[in-house]
């Protein structure tokens, strides 16, 4: 037997003992084994080997050490925020509370100026978000297919028997403050107080409640205690289950995006916003690796890059290539100094109003019902 | 059948019994205790973000591996060459030694240079004999794992111990440290 036959057979031990090798080839290797008292040694040899592999290999194992106990309190943290993101976007769209919370889920304040990587960029940012004692987030819905189309037919377009209002959607005006303050109403001027001729909605650390003056009545949800020690609300409309909102606002969700290979954060900064020490962010699944499904979601993030804030956050659902409808956010203040009682409705309901408790959980609302609730239609 | 699901909760209960088999491939992938540890705390946090329940308790363990996996994959940057099984032989030479004298020095002399030879191989190698020598997972389970095939795997397993062997020669006849 030659130097390299001697080589080769050495080299296809290992397979035949996993039993890989060609019935050819294992066949050679047992008659070697037969004739060379070397190779029965070599044979032993590997078996030896082989033990001592895996039990160092099995040392890994019993050397790990215990779960670290940060671990468990931040995997509770994680399993916590998560539970915010369970719910589906069609879900999100119920009311614009709803919507409120899913958008602004994803808006993200930097702490520190922007860097050359848009993933570090917005990534800095999640850390930095509860260190806002309040926050006033403008939130307005447009749909320019279903606008379009309202035009071409004359505004003949109804839904649910309602015309679509030709100005669109008023926007809507979100303050929160803390943890579980919260106060939502819509608002045809940005600079308008906040009026009880509209409907108007919060939570005041206890009760989340809605009043809409054409009802003549207010309704209030009151929140339960969770397991996990937070407040859980299900209006049927909206529901929350450990409700933190500022921290909810830091959300992590560019992890969530790195784990989602079907999409990708790239820079679209033009001249003209570079000039204004803007940077402009685009989040969209990858066309090459078949992330973009016929119904896809993306946003446009704009930093303002002197202020180290995001300004601005555009989420559109689209159909295709036609975007179908938009969510634009932008952050019109943060640390106001918001007063705790402006939460409580007594601040915005007329003295006397009827307060009607609702504990029965509702039925998920009808599309049509839901254009008209997000102000869609009049 | 539908296969029975458990809650993110449960599961991710469940899923710490496997923290030991987790952070044994994290040390194998990363060669560092320290790091190994972040790794594993890392993929963990992964699998509490997970949106839809987890499988029956049988594909756990698996799924808790391949989270390390994808996780170490995304600490070397996303750069495919850190699990890419096709660059095994160029990233030979270029392996560091990462030899703990604490667990050297515990073993018999052949452990010691077995202990050595396998840190010397590299960490796609290591992870396949610690999947497939540490944990007794089949062909099938360590291709899953490590996203690729089983040939690959089988190929991986020949090469990483015919290279042990011979590291194990060279020492013998005192060619290697």
């Amino acid at each position: 037997m030659s130097f390299e036959d001697r080589e080769r057979l050495s080299h296809d031990l290992e397979g035949w003992i996993d039993g890989d090798l060609a019935p050819e080839r294992g066949r050679e290797i047992e008659c070697w084994l037969d004739r060379d008292p070397e190779a029965a040694a070599e044979l032993v040899r590997a078996l030896r080997v082989r033990r001592e592999m895996a039990a160092e290999m099995r040392a890994s194992v019993l050397g790990a050490p215990p779960v670290p106990e940060s671990l468990a309190r931040r995997m509770e943290t994680t399993m916590t925020r998560s539970m915010f993101r369970k719910r589906s976007l069609l879900a999100a769209l119920a009311t614009a509370a709803a919507l409120l919370l899913t958008v602004t889920g994803i808006l993200l304040v930097p702490r520190t100026r922007a860097v050359a990587s848009p993933m570090v960029a917005l990534g800095r940012a999640t850390a930095s978000y509860t260190e806002f004692e309040d926050v006033e987030l403008w939130v307005r819905l447009e749909s320019k297919a279903m606008d379009a189309l309202n035009e071409l037919l004359g505004g003949k377009i109804k839904i649910n028997g309602e015309e679509m209002d030709p100005d669109g959607p008023m926007p809507m005006r979100v303050l929160i403050r803390g943890r579980d303050r919260l106060l939502f109403q819509r608002v045809a001027d940005p600079g308008a107080p906040l009026a009880s001729f509209e409907k108007i909605g919060g939570f005041d650390g206890e009760t989340l409640w809605f009043y809409d003056p054409e009802d003549g009545f207010m309704s209030t949800y009151p929140a339960k205690t969770t397991e996990e020690g937070g407040l859980s609300f299900d209006t049927g409309k909206l529901s929350i289950e450990n409700l933190d909102l500022l921290r909810f606002l830091s959300w992590d969700f560019l992890q969530d995006l790195q784990e989602e290979s079907t999409y990708e954060i790239r820079e679209v900064t033009w001249p003209a916003d570079d000039r204004a020490q803007r940077r402009v962010f685009r989040i969209e699944p990858r066309k090459e690796q078949g992330g973009r499904k016929v119904f896809w979601a993306g946003s446009t993030v704009t930093i303002d890059a002197r202020r180290d804030l995001i300004e601005r956050m555009v989420i559109e659902l689209s159909l295709g290539p036609v975007s179908l409808l938009s969510a634009v956010v932008e952050v019109a203040a943060t640390n106001q100094g918001l007063d705790p009682a402006l939460f409580f409705y007594q601040s915005h309901v007329p003295a006397g109003t009827p307060v009607k408790e609702v504990s029965k959980e509702k039925e998920e609302e009808e599309p049509e019902e839901l254009l008209r609730d997000i102000g869609y239609v009049k | 059948m539908t296969e029975p699901r458990i809650s993110v909760r449960e599961g991710v209960e469940r899923a710490l019994r496997h923290w030991p088999a987790a952070y044994g491939l994290a040390l194998q992938l990363t060669g560092e205790r320290a790091a190994a540890e972040d790794l594993c705390q890392e993929a963990y946090l992964r699998l509490c973000r997970k949106k839809s329940p987890f499988r029956e308790e049988g594909s756990l363990r698996a799924y808790v591996l391949t989270t390390v996996r994808n996780v170490a994959k995304d600490m070397a940057g996303g750069r495919p060459a850190a699990l890419d099984f096709r660059e095994m032989e160029a990233d030979l030479a270029a392996v560091a030694m990462v030899s703990d004298p604490v667990r050297v020095s515990t073993r018999g002399e052949e452990r010691r240079r077995v202990t050595r030879a396998v840190e010397r191989l590299p960490s796609p190698w290591r992870a396949a004999l610690y999947l497939r020598d540490g944990l007794d997972l089949s062909y099938g389970e360590i291709a899953l794992i490590l996203d690729t095939t089983d040939d690959v795997v089988r190929t991986t397993l020949h090469r990483a111990r015919n290279r042990v062997r011979e590291m194990l020669q060279r020492m013998e006849a005192g060619n290697e440290p």
